[in-house]
């Protein structure tokens, strides 16, 4: 969309300002002003309202509010902010009425757009924390993508928010969900080792569709480690599963594995690292045993060519796979009828799945 | 000797008494043991030289290498590993060895002496170390050095639990007896502390054997009044304990000739028993003696006064002598049938603590669902279907019928109840104390889920069997991959549960199949007499399966066909033929050609059969894969000249089986019924050795991590060996893998060592019956008398043979030894002595029955069989001319 178009569209739809922002035009005669007026209320406006939404939301201020209208008072008692700071934080409520998606009465703040109320619904958690990662991470290399190149800088792992990440990749866990319901055998007892296991959700996941499955579960962030024992042990599982930091390139264990999984972190390796770590994975694995990697693909789809932007400005990890060329990894590695679903007609989420060969009968 | 460095401290010729001269040193300073022997030698007894390294050289050796203050506050481990890294400075060192010369330097034993052993209430055996056979000044330096830091092991750590420090330690350093004959002997009876009956025990060899349950024994009873032996059983000793090299004990074949006759004559016996007396004189109190025989001179050991109370029943049970391990009313408790005739022919023969416990966990955990695959819908209580006495396994046979009346073929209870039957019983006033199933609603529902699940496996009978092969396949190669040595507790611990479930699984998807062979066989009979009368008579056991699909069977020709390629390669024949059988497969895999052909012809084979061994159910018996030496001896015994596989195949397939000529004469539909009859038993049986393997299989991956826990226990001092294994409680095992706590939370030492007293009671006792109504008395129990030279048995497989006989006790050590058309004479079988079938010209067993997968097998390769005639091997002697009539089921010594 060029910014003419955008400019048009907004006039259609706000009539009245725009009749203004003319007028004002022709009375300053500057060539650049009225571009830079008609960005202000229908481009710039949606940014401001995505970063106000998306805080609000993390924050659990939408939630708050949603319960009941607050004064900033005890809003700002319940995020724990300081009395001095109160008026501060009045100001940035203010900015969300400005921008119509919180109201005010007798001092008090609601909820008023769709959006905001939409969003402070737990369901749409996921949507909040998407929306955030975009801010977060898509944003800003988008912005300083030139400058970062001039100035030979690249992001690392730091730069990268683990709970944001693990938040926004349950956008993607019904599909993995699928994945693993697919691949997972429940007739017998299945030795699980998962790869990247962020909060650990599809280990729990696995293990309750099948009761006899018992895993190890590693991540390579010892904080996200750390966090997914602690939930490893809220859930009860901690008889069944084993969470340690580590990593899949230097992970001492015996070839025990009926299933090893790696979800939404394949691009955490870079492209010429993926054979050996998936020969890796392939060597932990039991004769017959089974490897289930499910990523997001590349497809022209312009929030994940964003992720896959940052990914090339990282200076870890590497570009999201093209299918068939994953495939092939697979098949370099020593797979065995290897195989590339798509787990939704149309969308870039793929399930890869290979054996290790048997013992020749 | 350095007797002129004036710096040197004070020699310790103090701190080295000689036991049984004068000398000064309190007993506290000797340790339990030495003062014994102390005492024993004063006392005149026949004890072998021995002196004592008193606890003060120890403090001493402690003090001035300055070990105390190193080991004071260190860990177990430290400090063991601290005093075995230490040389014992050279005054010490001088004196020990000085006691050592003026000994003669003989081949010693050395032992450690515990200051609080045997302290009264407590039986302090087994807790510190023992070296045997030591030889040379350095070899003895060592010992001791081994023998002081065993006082940190965990072992005695685990004895002293409460009471703080370790103490001191005292060594006794003993004249090594290599004693031809050894035993223990008993001044009062152990079995109800019957009077006047002093019990020996006695091997070939050292008395080790005996004690590590690895070596068979004669079994005496001696009157302490006229000293007149009043009761004898001679078993057949294959093997003995003995000093293979200097410093190096195992096992090792006895003579041929010594194997039949008993190790004590009667007047050695007579000898025996006056030294035994004399030492229970001294004593004042009934005595627990070690001897040893060496060139017709006893020689005493040890000797204790018995505390252990006669172990009463087996754990749990009320009423010794009742299998039940549970409180049950007084008329179910006198009125069950108990057998464990051919139980899974897993269960037969004495078991270990370990093998019992592992039993009762299937009886806690799968036996019900077994019941259950059998379209049994009340699968009622756990505890009821299975019980122990005197470490035998019996299955609780009414009310296995019980339950099984809900089943429509088996509502008569005298189809489950006969089979499960040895003569010995009479059934004529056994009324199930459990009554028959309900009738009703009750049992239109248990129908009902017959029917229904009946259905479902005859429809997936094939398919089913398929999957397990699979299931087994995938199991295996995972496991062969694991190098158990390097899993966490953790992941051992999850490698444990994975395999319980699949040996759940395993044994409840072959129980269908074993159960199912056995009906379709009962039906046969059944009409077979209806039909074909006289003609039809043992019809059923004519009858022969398709021999290259019986699983056993194939073993054996798979033996041969890895014979025949190791014949092929005489450089790897010879590595089998001339390496001692433990080296072998060391061997084999360093060697290029070795390599080739264990890897293109073992492995396949192992896959295929390694998880045999013999009695399965029982943990401890290592399989083919975790020791090939049967294999090995198969191989040896197969390569020789003399005979081929077209020898034993032929005799199969010249076979006439008349069967089809006899059904000819049926009226039609009546001929299909019996053949579709004979179909669906062929192929259960052929399903059923097919799961079994599978089923075997997962008790082969339980064995590993269990050997696994084991060996750390060994590492950690808890165990002395390896053969320890066998007194765990398999529930602690699992209790272990799911802590994480020390090996000693767990294993409690005092419990490891009960379990070992009340195996090796057990060991002692006659072998109680096959069947029996009630209650068993051990004390009334009469020693079966031989009845002449005839012997009345089942025909288990028809033809009459005469051959020499050959009494196996022992597969392993006996398979090379045995000659092809010789009369196999042993207790009992089971599918891993189907090698030597197929070369046996007869088979005659102590214990079996119809459809003990022996018999079967036997009739497979048309070898006259007879089973369960009780006394065979006590009968029967190597060498002996025997006639065995499979059927008539009787056999005959011709020639003595």
């Amino acid at each position: 969309m060029d910014l003419l178009s955008l400019a048009k569209n907004v006039t259609r739809r706000t009539g009245k300002p725009v009749t203004d922002l003319l007028t004002a035009t022709r009375i300053l005669g500057t060539p650049r002003m009225p571009l830079l007026l008609a960005l202000s209320k229908g481009f710039v406006e949606p940014v401001y309202r995505a970063a106000f939404l998306s805080s609000a939301a993390g924050s659990g201020i939408l939630r708050r509010l949603a319960e009941r209208p607050c004064d900033p008072g005890s809003l700002a008692e319940a995020l724990q902010i300081g009395e001095r700071d109160t008026p501060r934080l009045r100001t940035w409520l203010e900015m969300g009425v400005t921008l119509g998606d919180l109201g005010r009465s007798d001092g008090r703040y609601r909820l008023r757009s769709r959006a905001a109320k939409a969003l402070a619904q737990t369901r749409y958690d996921t949507v909040a924390a998407a929306l955030e990662e975009v801010l977060r991470f898509h944003v800003p290399v988008l912005l300083d993508g030139p400058r970062m190149l001039r100035e030979g800088r690249r992001l690392s792992l730091a730069d990268q928010d683990g709970t944001v990440i693990a938040r926004s990749s349950r956008v993607v866990r019904p599909l993995v969900e699928r994945a693993v319901a697919r691949t997972l055998d429940t007739s017998r007892a299945v030795r699980l080792l998962e790869v990247g296991c962020g909060s650990g959700v599809h280990v729990r996941y696995a293990a309750r569709l099948n009761p006899r499955l018992s895993a190890l579960a590693v991540d390579l962030q010892p904080d996200v480690a750390d966090q997914a024992a602690r939930n490893v042990a809220e859930w009860g599982l901690t008889d069944r599963v084993e969470v340690r930091q580590g990593d899949l390139r230097t992970l001492d264990v015996q070839p025990q594995f009926d299933l090893v999984t790696l979800h939404n972190n394949i691009y955490y390796f870079p492209h010429d690292e993926r054979v050996s770590a998936l020969r890796r994975a392939r060597a932990l694995l039991a004769p017959g045993g089974m490897l289930l990697l499910t990523t997001s693909c590349r497809s022209g789809n312009s929030g994940l060519e964003a992720l896959n932007l940052w990914f090339e400005y990282a200076d870890f990890g590497g570009p999201l796979p093209h299918p068939d060329e994953l495939a092939r990894q697979l098949e370099t590695a020593g797979f065995r009828d290897v195989r590339a679903d798509r787990l939704l007609p149309g969308a870039p989420f793929h399930a890869f799945t290979g054996t290790r060969a048997g013992v020749p009968a | 000797m350095n007797t002129t460095d004036p710096t040197a401290p004070a020699r310790h010729p103090e701190h080295v008494v000689v036991l049984g001269a004068p000398h000064r040193a309190a007993p506290s300073a000797l340790g339990g043991k030495a003062a014994r022997l102390d005492e024993m030698l004063r006392a005149g007894l026949p004890v072998p030289p021995a002196f004592c390294l008193t606890t003060e050289m120890f403090d001493g050796f402690l003090r001035d290498t300055g070990l105390a203050e190193k080991v004071r506050d260190a860990d177990a481990r430290t400090a063991r590993e601290a005093v075995l890294a230490t040389e014992i400075p050279q005054p010490v060192a001088d004196a020990v060895v000085a006691a050592y010369a003026e000994m003669g330097r003989p081949r010693v034993a050395v032992r450690s002496s515990a200051v609080r052993e045997d302290s009264g209430t407590q039986s302090f055996a087994g807790q510190h170390d023992t070296v045997l056979d030591v030889c040379g000044d350095d070899g003895l330096l060592d010992a001791v050095r081994h023998c002081w830091a065993s006082l940190w092991s965990d072992r005695a750590a685990a004895y002293r639990a409460g009471d703080g420090t370790p103490g001191s330690i005292a060594v006794v350093v003993q004249e090594m007896v290599h004693a031809d004959v050894s035993g223990v002997l008993f001044t009062v009876d152990p079995v109800g502390g019957r009077a006047h009956r002093i019990v020996v025990e006695a091997c070939q060899g050292l008395g080790e054997g005996l004690v590590s349950g690895r070596v068979s024994s004669d079994f005496f009873v001696v009157d302490d009044r006229s000293l007149e032996v009043t009761e004898e059983r001679v078993r057949y000793k294959v093997t003995k304990c003995a000093p293979l090299e200097p410093g190096r004990i195992g096992l090792t074949k006895v003579d041929a000739a010594a194997r039949d006759v008993p190790c004590l004559s009667r007047g050695q016996l007579g000898e025996l028993a006056g030294i035994a007396v004399r030492v229970r004189d001294h004593y004042g109190c009934e005595q627990d003696v070690e001897w040893a025989l060496r060139d017709g001179a006893f020689h005493l050991l040890q000797t204790r006064p018995i505390t252990t109370a006669r172990p009463a029943a087996d754990g749990a049970a009320g009423t010794a002598g009742s299998p039940y391990v549970t409180e049950q009313p007084e008329e179910i408790r006198t009125g069950t049938l108990w057998s464990r005739m051919d139980i899974g022919e897993i269960f037969v023969g004495l078991m270990t603590p370990l093998g019992l416990s592992f039993a009762r966990h299937y009886q806690q955990h799968v036996h019900r669902d077994c019941a259950a695959a059998l379209g049994v819908r009340d699968t009622g209580d756990a505890d009821r279907h299975m019980g122990y006495l005197q470490g035998h396994v019996y299955l609780n046979i009414s009310y296995g019928a019980h339950l099984l009346g809900q089943c429509p073929p088996t509502r008569d209870q005298r189809r489950f109840t006969g089979r499960f039957v040895s003569e010995e019983v009479d059934l004529t006033r056994y009324r199930n104390p459990f009554g028959t199933f309900p009738a009703g609603l009750e049992g239109t529902r248990s129908t009902v889920f017959w029917l229904r699940h009946t259905a479902r496996e005859v429809a997936d009978l094939k398919a089913r069997a398929q999957r397990m092969v699979r299931s087994r396949l995938y199991e295996f190669d995972r496991a062969r991959r694991l190098d158990p040595t390097r899993m966490s507790r953790r992941e051992l611990r999850a490698e444990l549960d994975r395999y319980l479930g699949c040996f759940h699984d395993a044994h409840v998807g072959y129980m269908p199949y074993y159960i199912n062979a056995f009906g379709f066989y009962g039906v046969l009979t059944e009409l077979c007499a209806k039909w074909l009368g006289d003609e039809g008579h043992n019809l059923q056991n004519r009858i022969k399966t398709d021999m290259s699909s019986l699983r056993t069977v194939e073993s054996a020709k798979e033996i041969w066909a890895v014979a025949q390629a190791a014949k092929d390669a005489p450089h790897v024949l010879r590595i089998i033929n001339d390496e001692p059988l433990e080296r072998i497969e060391r061997a084999l895999r360093d060697d290029a050609e070795g390599r080739e052909f264990w890897d293109r012809h073992m492995e396949p084979f192992l896959r295929a059969n390694g998880t045999r061994g013999h009695q399965e159910m029982e943990l401890t018996h290592p399989r083919w894969i975790d020791d090939p030496s049967y294999v090995f001896q198969m191989i040896r015994r197969y390569s020789a000249d003399g005979f081929s596989i077209e020898d034993i195949l032929r005799r199969s397939s010249g076979y006439h089986d008349t069967s089809g000529q006899v059904l000819q004469r049926l009226p039609l539909p009546k001929r299909k019924a019996l053949e579709t009859v004979i179909g669906l038993y062929r192929l259960c049986s052929e399903l059923r050795e097919t799961t079994r393997m599978s089923m075997i299989t997962t008790i082969w991956l339980i064995r590993n991590v269990v050997y696994e826990v084991g060996r750390r226990l060994v590492q950690a001092g808890v165990l002395h060996s390896l053969d320890e294994v066998a007194y765990l409680d398999f529930e602690d095992v699992r209790r272990y893998l799911a802590s994480a706590g020390g090996e000693t939370e767990v294993f409690d030492r005092g419990r490891i060592d009960t379990a070992r007293r009340l195996h090796d009671h057990h060991r002692r006792l006659p072998e109680p019956p096959l069947a029996f109504i009630g209650e068993y008395d051990v004390t009334a129990a009469v020693p079966p008398v031989a009845a002449g030279a005839r012997l009345t048995g089942l025909g288990a497989s028809p033809g009459r043979v005469v051959g020499r006989a050959r009494v196996v006790e022992d597969l392993v050590w006996q398979a090379d030894e045995f000659q092809p058309g010789e009369i196999l004479v042993t207790r009992y079988t089971d599918a891993s002595w189907t090698p030597l079938f197929a070369i046996a010209g007869g088979v005659v067993t102590d214990v079996g029955s119809m459809l003990s997968h022996s018999s079967i097998v036997a009739r497979e390769f048309n070898v006259p069989s007879v089973v369960n005639t009780r006394h065979a091997t006590q009968v029967v002697n190597t060498g002996d001319l025997v006639v065995v009539d499979g059927a008539a089921g009787t056999v005959e010594v011709a020639e003595g």
